[in-house]
């Protein structure tokens, strides 16, 4: 987003969120890390308006286009906040000044929450580091980066960073894609305050992803295992009759495939689906999680996928739609659609990496996603030898999380657990 | 503090196990205040607002009783009621703030244009064209004024531009439309004035901010 020309085109994935989200339905994700002594808001504030110019495609506010959305570049005040009790709440385009992510502050905690139409959580995660390493540069330690991992002051955007890789990658052949079944969706009692409730298991990751090898699978498949026999047991426990399968959402970051540099969204999706029968054990859930995974996560059923999406974009039907037509039909059909495909989703984003000056300040990491009005989601991020696995809900009804947190202890991991206690509002 | 049932320690502060409810048992892990809670925020933005929709409400239906049980050929509760809903709109509006400035400036004045024809339509049971004081003199210069200030922004760069630029059109095309009511009024100095200012603006915006105005047209249609 050169300065002469400072307006950009929703990515192929951030197109759908400013239709579909609501206040029940935020599409807003958080990435918080925790240092090792109290955040100083005003240090926190220069920080932020150091790198904002450095940062061009997340500082933005969503304009109305004709046919679709566009983003301009923000100049108004953007102001670091002390966070509240409504975590990844509804970013308003009217509101924040017109910013679509906040920088929150709490305790030792720096956290950034984003509209999904700006970023993934890839972008995020960058964005979060390098406002951390200025921050620490700020507070006035000297710290070190030998092989450029963060982003830092003084560097020019680069152009790589604010392409579209959707568009960049699309091929235009017609491929069939996998398509998800309708899932079991988990019912339960809506909270008495609006928000999300949210519990987050702390973890050794050398101890977890042991315990996945023992498995003979990956943390993800392990933790996605786990995710879906206790929402299984919860089912059996509950006598739920219910004949439609368990599915578990996966993002999979797509850069990786694609050898792509974009701060933007890059990520497609994949189903992790159990069909129910009687007498399942964890190495059942495995397997079929395994299945999911030969089939849908290859570069050929990927492809498939972007061009599928891409080639919904480029249909000169929906290009010609007026935007106020385009949100009446996504409204509906996202709901009558997408909504249904997945019973819960889990996004795991890895360990973090970067220099081991920025790192030592680093206590842990945190990943959460707003709760979806249909399923509940998951997130998992790994920071040093802590992982942290987080569950969001907007029901009352605690049974998965406890189902999934006492069975990961009764394997023998060490669970550490806090909440937000929303179900007490 | 651990659960017995759940067989996790608990970070939170609390005396029950956050996934069972069950009372914990103390240990030596450490307690933390993890995420902050509700607090009742005294939102005095939002009582004031609801009494000035509780008032216009309640003014809508008394005068409209009275209008309707004191008929007398002349629906005047009209004008309440559209001055009501205009009261109600722009408080609405100005609400939020710096960020829909240009919105705001829009939609005030078009509820004082609303309220204006309705006053026009209803406040005089014999229509004397010199007496229709809403739409001659005060429906142009509103117009003109509101053009003016949504102009002045145009100037205060780029940021300004693209918020005020599309309100700054669509009021000069209104200002221009006032000719329409040339031939049914004796009093045209105003619409002279607001028929004009409507074509500088539109002047304006082609030869001194073509260029800024081409490229929000780019940005409205994706070209």
């Amino acid at each position: 987003m050169e300065n002469k020309n400072r307006w950009l085109r929703l990515d192929n994935a951030g197109k759908i969120f400013p239709y579909v989200s609501k206040k029940n339905f935020a599409n807003v994700f958080r990435i918080s890390f925790y240092l090792k002594e109290t955040i100083k808001p005003d240090i926190l504030q220069n920080a932020v308006d150091d790198l904002k110019y450095r940062f061009p495609t997340f500082f933005v506010k969503m304009r109305t286009g004709i046919f679709w959305y566009y983003y301009e570049v923000n100049e108004r005040k953007f102001e670091v906040k002390k966070e509240t009790a409504f975590l990844c709440s509804y970013k308003n385009k009217n509101k924040n000044n017109g910013y679509l992510l906040d920088i929150l502050y709490y305790q030792n905690r720096i956290s950034i929450e984003m509209f999904h139409a700006i970023s993934d959580a890839t972008g995020a995660i960058e964005l979060g580091k390098a406002i951390v390493y200025r921050y620490l540069e700020l507070l006035g330690y000297k710290l070190e980066d030998e092989f450029n991992e963060v982003i830092k002051i003084g560097s020019e955007p680069k152009l790589n960073e604010s392409v579209d890789s959707f568009f960049e990658n699309y091929n235009g052949e017609k491929l069939n894609r996998f398509k998800a079944p309708k899932a079991y969706l988990i019912k339960g009692t809506k909270f008495f305050a609006p928000g999300n409730g949210l519990v987050v298991g702390r973890v050794k990751s050398d101890e977890l992803v042991n315990l996945a090898h023992k498995y003979d699978c990956t943390v993800t498949q392990f933790i996605s295992a786990v995710m879906l026999r206790s929402i299984y047991l919860y089912m059996k426990r509950h006598q739920i009759k219910n004949t439609l399968p368990l599915s578990i959402v996966l993002p999979v970051n797509m850069r990786k495939y694609y050898n792509s540099e974009t701060l933007r969204n890059f990520s497609l999706y994949i189903y992790l689906i159990q069909q129910v029968k009687p007498n399942l054990e964890l190495n059942d859930f495995i397997e079929s999680i395994k299945k999911c995974y030969d089939e849908q996560l290859n570069i050929d059923s990927l492809q498939a996928t972007l061009n599928a999406n891409m080639q919904i974009e480029s249909s000169y039907a929906l290009k010609l739609c007026p935007l106020f037509l385009k949100m009446l039909a996504c409204k509906i059909g996202y709901n009558k659609v997408a909504g249904g495909l997945s019973t819960i989703s889990l996004s795991n984003i890895g360990l973090i990496n970067g220099p081991k000056s920025l790192l030592n300040h680093i206590e842990n990491a945190e990943f959460i996603a707003a709760g979806a009005s249909t399923s509940h989601s998951s997130c998992v991020i790994s920071c040093g030898n802590v992982t942290k696995i987080s569950i969001t809900r907007v029901i009352q009804e605690l049974d998965i999380e406890k189902e999934f947190f006492s069975y990961l202890a009764s394997l023998g991991l060490e669970v550490f657990v806090s909440s937000n206690l929303w179900e007490e509002n | 503090m651990y659960c017995k049932s759940c067989n996790v320690y608990v970070e939170t502060h609390t005396l029950v196990c956050p996934l069972c409810k069950k009372n914990l048992i103390e240990d030596n892990t450490q307690e933390v205040v993890n995420y902050p809670s509700i607090k009742k925020i005294s939102s005095i933005r939002k009582l004031i607002r609801r009494i000035v929709l509780a008032v216009c409400l309640s003014a809508i239906i008394i005068c409209t009783m009275i209008n309707l049980l004191t008929f007398n050929g002349s629906y005047w509760t009209t004008i309440v009621d559209v001055g009501c809903l205009a009261v109600i709109l722009m408080f609405q509006f100005s609400m939020r703030k710096w960020v829909r400035l240009g919105k705001t400036l829009f939609s005030g004045t078009l509820c004082i244009i609303i309220l204006l024809i309705a006053i026009d339509m209803f406040a005089y049971k014999e229509k004397v064209s010199s007496a229709s004081w809403s739409l001659n003199y005060t429906m142009p210069l509103i117009l003109a004024g509101s053009l003016i200030t949504s102009t002045v922004f145009l100037f205060f760069g780029d940021l300004f531009f693209s918020e005020f630029y599309n309100h700054a059109i669509t009021l000069s095309v209104l200002n221009i439309l006032t000719l329409l009511r040339i031939n049914k009024t004796d009093v045209i100095w105003p619409i002279f004035v607001s028929a004009s200012l409507g074509i500088v603006v539109i002047m304006m915006m082609l030869f001194i901010f073509k260029e800024k105005l081409f490229e929000q047209f780019k940005r409205k249609f994706h070209a």
